[in-house]
């Protein structure tokens, strides 16, 4: 996900959604919808990041092989928002607001290297950028 | 986190999902656990060709509706469910390589051209029908749910 140092603390996790969303952005916008596809989800996984240090369910990020760092070193969104303790609060929001629900939807279903033979339609990355703008909005309120 | 095997629990709920889809005629060309490393999880793919027609959404909804109403497994939630296209890589070569109907076959390691499945469990996967015949089959879905829907209002 990151080529750099992964980032540390909830700002650098923040920053590096919003890098991601405007890359995202970018490359859509000159037809490279399989990068496109990866950033989007890329930029709600580390959302869902930086909710976890927002809720000081963690205070540090862990480095691989320190604890915590096997339960949070995933690109699975789901586990991500359960770990930051914000999953059954996300479950009832989804039940009263229909479009973080479809957004959710779309979101979920999204896997770094699903698309690997051939990209993705462009109707889906853009359905994708929506949805993990929503989610992501959602993610940063709580 | 180290590679878990898939439980016997929700092997047998995918296996159970699956009946009740059929049974409500949805018209699905696959069902398969998949494992995902870069996830390192187990997701269970529904994989139906309304994806295409309808949109992930809609296809989603149809089938929370149903649940909402009649799947009672704990071991398998609505969230727990993933779509898929049998147009999608993954699904398209799996099914170009084995045919499976009603069966549970596991893979282990399968290498298909560049796909790669390192471990996955397989109810169904068979090539998509015709767009009339899967309009036909979420016409009977449909109908079959809202008189699901009527009986449990009386």
């Amino acid at each position: 996900m990151t080529n750099g140092r992964e980032p540390r603390s909830e700002a650098e996790w923040t920053a590096l959604s919003q890098r991601f969303m405007a890359e995202a952005d970018r490359v859509l916008r000159t037809g490279e919808r399989q990068i496109a596809y990866e950033r989007y989800g890329y930029a709600a996984e580390a959302a869902a990041k930086a909710l976890i240090l927002r809720r000081r369910v963690l205070t540090i990020w862990p480095r691989a092989g320190q604890p915590h760092a096997d339960e949070v070193h995933t690109h699975s969104i789901q586990k991500l928002i359960k770990y930051a303790g914000a999953y059954q609060a996300f479950c009832l929001d989804r039940q009263m607001n229909q479009r973080l629900h479809d957004s959710w939807l779309v979101v979920k279903e999204w896997w770094p290297d699903r698309y690997t033979d051939k990209p993705p339609e462009h109707t889906a990355v853009v359905l994708l950028g929506r949805a993990a703008k929503y989610l992501i909005e959602w993610l940063d309120r709580q | 986190m180290k590679y878990e095997p898939l439980s016997h629990e929700k092997l047998e709920a995918g296996r159970e999902c699956l009946a009740l889809l059929d049974e409500f005629e949805l018209g699905v060309q696959g069902a398969v656990w998949v494992y995902v490393p870069s996830m390192m999880e187990w997701r269970f793919y529904i994989v139906t060709s309304l994806v295409d027609i309808d949109g992930l959404v809609e296809t989603y909804n149809r089938i929370e509706r149903l649940f909402s109403l009649k799947f009672r497994n704990p071991e398998l939630v609505i969230d727990d469910i993933y779509l898929g296209s049998p147009d999608e890589a993954v699904f398209r070569t799996l099914a170009s390589a084995f045919h499976v109907q009603n069966s549970s076959v596991e893979l282990r390691d399968v290498q298909i051209n560049n796909l790669k499945i390192e471990h996955a469990h397989v109810y169904r996967l068979t090539k998509a029908p015709p767009v009339i015949v899967a309009k036909q089959a979420r016409q009977k879905f449909d109908g079959r749910v809202k008189q699901l829907e009527r009986t449990a209002h009386i």
